[in-house]
């Protein structure tokens, strides 16, 4: 059980990642490969308001948000909108780009030591269902649920998100409506970054913040995000929570080498034989 | 061999200047030449070990080049593969043999199987999901090698690899670099010989739309793991020289950054020059050397020129700047159509050729245009009886989504005929062409040539079959001359193997030649001789769907499908068309054509087919056609009983 | 002032890439009126349209609305400005709910929920079938009723200027005939309406004056009431040279 909780733990980060590919994809068609950098980002301005900063935890908050949120809008401004829709291969050699120039920055001003960043609140553990949590990563995985709730009810129940998901079905369409085109990406990406910098308190007393954090977790959570399918949230979610478990399991039964290769292994079998994941629409295609 | 060829080959070998054949190869090896005795005239250690590393890293970036600058995949395997041969040879040399030819072949060897596996699953792939998966490969390889310790020392690396020896002769630190630059030196004449080539040209075009590629009947897969499997053994021959050189490989020092860097290395050079390579990774291995002591900054650098590589990569930008360089090495002059090719291969616009025709009409007569056309059919201009081709569609349904494009549609088309469907917006004729080309498949029915029923679905191989075909926009790729373009009509049809590329063989020479000339032939008789050597994507829309035609001509089709060719065109440019059209019939084709425009229809067309809604309504000659009630109601919105027919 | 055009083509050609599918097009429409444009289609209709509509960019001339230059103007301020467009195909977002589709229509506007809320109690008085199909998937609705979603969408943005491009494409003749009553009520309220369209037998009675088009130009301007139009319309249809004489048709 106690495999299961650290699985679902993990798991929770990457299904942030995710979620922050849909949020992203949804809107603006792009896949941001930097999503895993802006998270680490965020772990590090969490280092900045809890350790260096001693600020208490809502403005570490507040500043770990607004940070990561500009930094995304900065993304869409430079990496994204020059390119003004052309060759689609492009957008993976600039975000892949602004990834590198994130995690080079951070290495510049932090360094690349592993930095220890206290959980704000309680860390005994706890037991739950007969496994052990500690109180840091029960947190964060129904801080990811509450969020991919939240997530889920904007794009259906406010105007904006109605309009953001009109966009992905067609975009032409939608500016014939008077939909903003431009502006929903903007939004796409501001989203991106807030989702990053939100959770970034939470993420980073589990994996520290480390300058290459974004590297592996940018690629599992891709595995998240192709077997739960382009284009949804629940299935980002609970592609990122099965994802997590499974990496666990496999770690506790089979050792940590062999990890990664399974993982490998099952993302070429999702992308080989069911390319919509299990809740993807082929509408909302991304290969 | 007289005096002629060899002062032909000569200044041909001398050459400054990129021409069909690239740059003469002298100098490029004189210079690799002087680089092999660098090590040997004094050149410290540390710079002799700097100048592997450059060689390393330009092997892998050629590799780079070769899946995303040439064939357009971002398939980035390299760095797995450079890893593996690394081991690979570290062990070889430390426990079996310690050679570095037997290193070098085994590199090549596992490079073929690796490059295979990995890429026959991640191409069907594609796409952004396939960049994802190569990168995947890169977090694999500590684990794997912390798998296997025995053979790999784990985490700790591989220690104390011995240099090397050469049959026996044990090689100094001096003589390893020369090795590394003879290797280089040989894998930039494979290359070049292969890049410059119709496998080059078949790669652009590759890069250009897949579809295109399809249609002239090359295997887009097939195409694509080759471009891959052929990248993946540079970085092969790079792991050798990286694990001969350094003496010690560890899991750490193939890393995420590595990979990021090789793409910044390949966007540097240049993503589709064959000496951007060499340029790109240099570059890498001197920010690496720069920023030894400040590795973060490194990260920085490439970031940098991703963004900015991308960018520019998007606007097509990046071939600007070796416009100006080629500009500036413009030291040979020679007229456009001698022997010894001038103009430069690639974006430099400003050496075009101005013609001195504007456009195309005022240059041939029909007649020219019938002889050029049988001439490229391969027939004498006697009336010789031809092959008779008959294609028949029977009963084809197609479905998108629920939606009934075509509902059971019949036609037929023949030999020295021009077959015409027309239909307005939604009436499927669009649909049927695709099926006919083999790019759909169809729910039901089928269509046969000759007898033969075609394998709907793939239309690289109903294009293999002799079904030509050019699209709504012409598709023609960057980089390439006008005759380049048609020539990649004949990449399938009159195939040369790679070997025989690489080695530049009696029949890949004999092939080059009828490449060229048959295409120029073709051009000059369609009137576009002035534009044979210019860049192709510059030329007029007129012209480039002329081009088009051309591309389908050369390859000797039984039917060609021809998408809404008058769009855009003026009246000049349709009398070209027209007799374009009408020679092809004569020559033995079956023309098929899809038209909006009914003047032309029904100037040219033998038999016009109706289509609505998905349904052949009526069939018949053009005059039949034109004074059809039923027709006429059709696109008048009229209900045919109220028509009244003239009395 | 009812006599300056509330919309003006001056000159405008456009294309795709470098291909222009129409050239020098000049057109004024009145405020209140129906202007068709006619035409086989690849002849431009579409691309009139979409020029129109600010989809694809002008490359000479100018287009303008209401007395102001929108030529510059990206779509969506276009919708904003009054301009609405019911495109063809019916191109409604199939995955959305009637309702949702409706409420998308509203965005240009800055409204409360509850006037957006009135505006779609509006739509459903006039397209009673919506009303009944609100909470389904709009592309599970019929051809017919799609047409209605897509026109009843377009009028929440309470546009002054309508643009139809070939309603009637893939409907079958009954649903035409009420597409094009739906028009003719729309001009009662008020609306400037440009009507592209294929099938100039069944538009004609329901436009002002014309306009047709022929690879890329006008070639002709009428009138329903003028008999000449409809025959030189037919001849450029068909291709045929104008002296071939052909009664037209009783007006169904």
């Amino acid at each position: 059980m106690t495999t299961l909780w650290s699985g679902l733990s993990l798991g929770a980060v990457y299904a942030l990642v995710a979620l922050g590919y849909n949020v992203v994809f949804i809107s603006s068609g792009i896949f941001n490969f930097a999503q895993a950098s802006l998270l680490t980002l965020g772990t590090f301005f969490a280092y900045l308001g809890v350790v260096t900063l001693h600020l208490n935890p809502v403005l570490t908050i507040l500043m770990a948000t607004a940070g990561c949120l500009i930094v995304g809008l900065i993304e869409e401004r430079v990496a994204i909108r020059p390119l003004s829709g052309k060759l689609s291969r492009a957008e993976l050699v600039t975000t892949v780009g602004f990834a590198a120039l994130i995690e080079g920055t951070i290495a510049l001003i932090w360094g690349t030591v592993p930095l220890q960043v206290p959980f704000f609140g309680s860390t005994t553990v706890l037991t739950i269902f007969g496994g052990r949590i500690i109180p840091d990563s029960l947190v964060l995985i129904i801080f990811v649920i509450v969020l991919a709730l939240a997530l889920h009810v904007w794009y259906k129940y406010s105007l904006s998100g109605l309009a953001s998901i009109a966009v992905a079905e067609d975009r032409v369409a939608a500016q014939l409506r008077g939909i903003n085109v431009g502006r929903r990406s903007i939004v796409a990406f501001a989203m991106g970054g807030a989702i990053a910098g939100l959770a970034g308190i939470l993420v980073a007393p589990q994996t520290y913040a480390i300058s290459n954090l974004g590297d592996a977790i940018g690629l599992t959570a891709f595995i998240a995000f192709a077997l739960g399918g382009t284009g949804s949230l629940l299935g980002a979610t609970i592609g990122g929570l099965a994802v997590g478990i499974i990496e666990q399991e496999v770690a506790r039964y089979v050792g940590s080498l062999y990890t990664n290769s399974i993982l490998y292994v099952i993302l070429l079998f999702i992308l080989l034989v069911m390319p919509n994941g299990l809740f993807g629409r082929s509408t909302v295609r991304a290969i | 061999m007289n005096s002629a060829t060899i002062k032909h080959v000569a200044s041909r070998a001398f050459s400054l200047r990129e021409g069909e054949s690239g740059y003469g190869v002298f100098w490029p090896l004189l210079g690799l030449a002087l680089l092999a005795f660098l090590p040997f005239s004094g050149l410290n250690i540390f710079w002799q070990t700097q100048l592997v590393l450059m060689i390393v890293y330009g092997l892998v970036v050629s590799g780079v080049n070769l899946t995303f600058g040439f064939a357009g995949e971002l398939a980035l395997g390299q760095v797995a593969i450079f890893a593996v041969t690394a081991y690979l040879s570290a062990y070889l040399m430390t426990h079996v043999v310690d050679d570095v030819i037997v290193a070098l072949l085994a590199a090549i060897v596992a490079s073929l199987i690796i490059g295979l596996f990995t890429g026959l699953p991640g191409l069907r792939i594609g796409g952004w999901a396939l960049a994802m998966t190569s990168f995947f490969l890169v977090i694999l390889i500590p684990d794997v090698v912390q798998m296997i310790p025995n053979i790999t020392g784990g985490a700790q690396g591989f220690d104390a690899i011995p240099l090397p020896e050469i049959f026996g002769v044990q090689l100094s630190v001096a003589a390893m670099s020369t090795t590394a630059v003879v290797v280089f030196a040989l894998w930039y004449l494979c290359f070049r010989n292969f890049v410059l080539s119709r496998h080059g040209r078949a790669l652009k075009t590759l890069r250009q739309s897949p579809h295109l590629t399809a249609s002239l009947g090359i295997s887009v897969l097939r195409l694509k793991l080759l471009a891959y499997v052929a990248g993946a053994i540079p970085a092969g021959l790079a792991g050798v020289l990286f694990a001969a050189t350094e003496g010690y490989i560890g899991p750490t020092t193939f890393s995420f950054t590595l990979v990021i860097g090789m793409i910044a290395g390949s966007i540097i050079g240049g993503n589709d020059s064959i000496y951007g390579a060499a340029v790109g990774g240099a570059l890498l291995e001197y920010i690496n050397y720069k920023s030894a002591a400040f590795s973060q900054y490194s990260l920085l650098v490439y970031g940098v020129i991703l963004v900015l590589g991308g960018i520019l990569t998007a606007h097509g930008l990046a071939g600007i700047a070796r416009g100006f360089i080629a500009r500036g090495v413009k030291w040979w002059p020679a007229s456009k159509k001698s022997a010894v090719a001038s103009t430069v291969t690639g974006d430099d616009a400003t050496t075009t050729v101005t013609p001195q025709s504007a456009s195309v009409k005022s240059n041939v007569t029909a007649k020219d245009i019938d002889v050029a056309i049988k001439l490229a059919m391969g027939d004498d201009v006697s009336n010789v009886p031809r092959p008779e081709h008959v294609l028949l569609v029977d009963e084809v349904v197609k479905e998108f989504g629920g939606v009934r494009a075509l509902r059971g549609v019949s036609v037929a088309a023949k030999s020295g005929e021009i077959t015409a469907i027309i239909g307005p917006n939604g009436s499927g004729k669009t649909t049927l062409l695709n099926v006919i080309a083999g790019v759909y498949k169809p729910e039901g029915g089928t269509v046969r040539l000759d007898g033969e029923t075609l394998r709907l679905g793939r239309s690289h191989r109903v294009a293999r079959v002799g079904v030509a075909r050019t699209f709504q926009t012409p598709i023609i790729p960057n980089g390439m001359l006008a005759w380049e373009v048609v020539a990649v009509g004949r990449y399938q049809s009159e195939y040369v193997s790679i070997g025989q590329t690489v080695i530049r063989s009696p029949r890949f020479r004999r092939i080059r030649r009828d490449d060229r000339r048959l295409a120029v032939e073709l051009l000059t008789n369609l009137g576009l001789g002035d534009y044979a050597y210019s860049p192709a994507d510059a030329m007029p829309l007129p012209h480039r769907r002329l081009l088009e035609v051309a591309r389908a001509i050369i390859r000797r089709p039984s039917v060609a499908l021809f998408d809404e060719p008058a769009a855009g065109l003026d009246e000049g440019d349709l009398v070209t068309l027209v007799q374009v059209l009408r020679a092809l019939a004569s020559a033995g084709v079956a023309v098929i054509l899809v038209e909006h425009n009914f003047g032309l229809v029904v100037e040219i067309a033998d038999v016009i087919h109706v289509l609505n809604l998905g349904d052949v309504i009526t069939s018949g000659p053009p005059a039949q056609i034109q004074n059809d009630p039923v027709v006429a109601s059709i696109y008048l919105g009229n209900e045919p009983a109220t028509t009244a027919t003239a009395p | 002032m009812s006599d300056q055009p509330i919309l003006q083509l001056q000159n405008v050609s456009a294309g795709y890439g470098d291909v222009l599918a129409i050239r020098e097009i000049t057109l004024d429409v009145h405020a209140g009126s129906v202007v068709g444009i006619f035409g086989r289609n690849g002849a431009g209709k579409s691309t009139t349209m979409l020029a129109i509509a600010g989809v694809i960019p002008c490359r000479s001339g100018s287009i303008i609305f209401d007395g102001d230059d929108i030529s510059k103007m990206s779509a969506h301020q276009r919708v904003g400005r009054g301009i609405g467009c019911v495109m063809e195909g019916r191109r409604i977002f199939r995955q959305r709910t009637v309702e949702e589709n409706l409420l998308l229509g509203t965005i240009s506007q800055k409204l409360r929920r509850s006037q957006r809320h009135t505006l779609i109690d509006q739509a459903y008085e006039r397209f009673a079938i919506l009303k009944e199909k609100r909470k389904e998937a709009a592309g599970r609705l019929s051809g017919g009723q799609q047409q209605m979603l897509a026109i009843a969408q377009a009028l929440m943005s309470e546009p002054k200027l309508l643009l139809f491009d070939e309603p009637s494409a893939g409907l079958s003749p009954a649903i035409v005939g009420d597409v094009l009553s739906i028009i003719d009520r729309l001009k009662a309220d008020g609306l400037s309406i440009v009507l592209v369209e294929q099938l100039i037998d069944r538009a004609l009675p329901h436009v002002d004056t014309f306009s047709l088009i022929d690879d890329g130009r006008i070639v002709y301007r009428g009138s329903p009431s003028d008999s000449e139009s409809i025959r030189v319309a037919r001849n450029v249809y068909l291709a045929r040279a104008s002296t071939t004489d052909d009664t037209p048709p009783a007006t169904a």
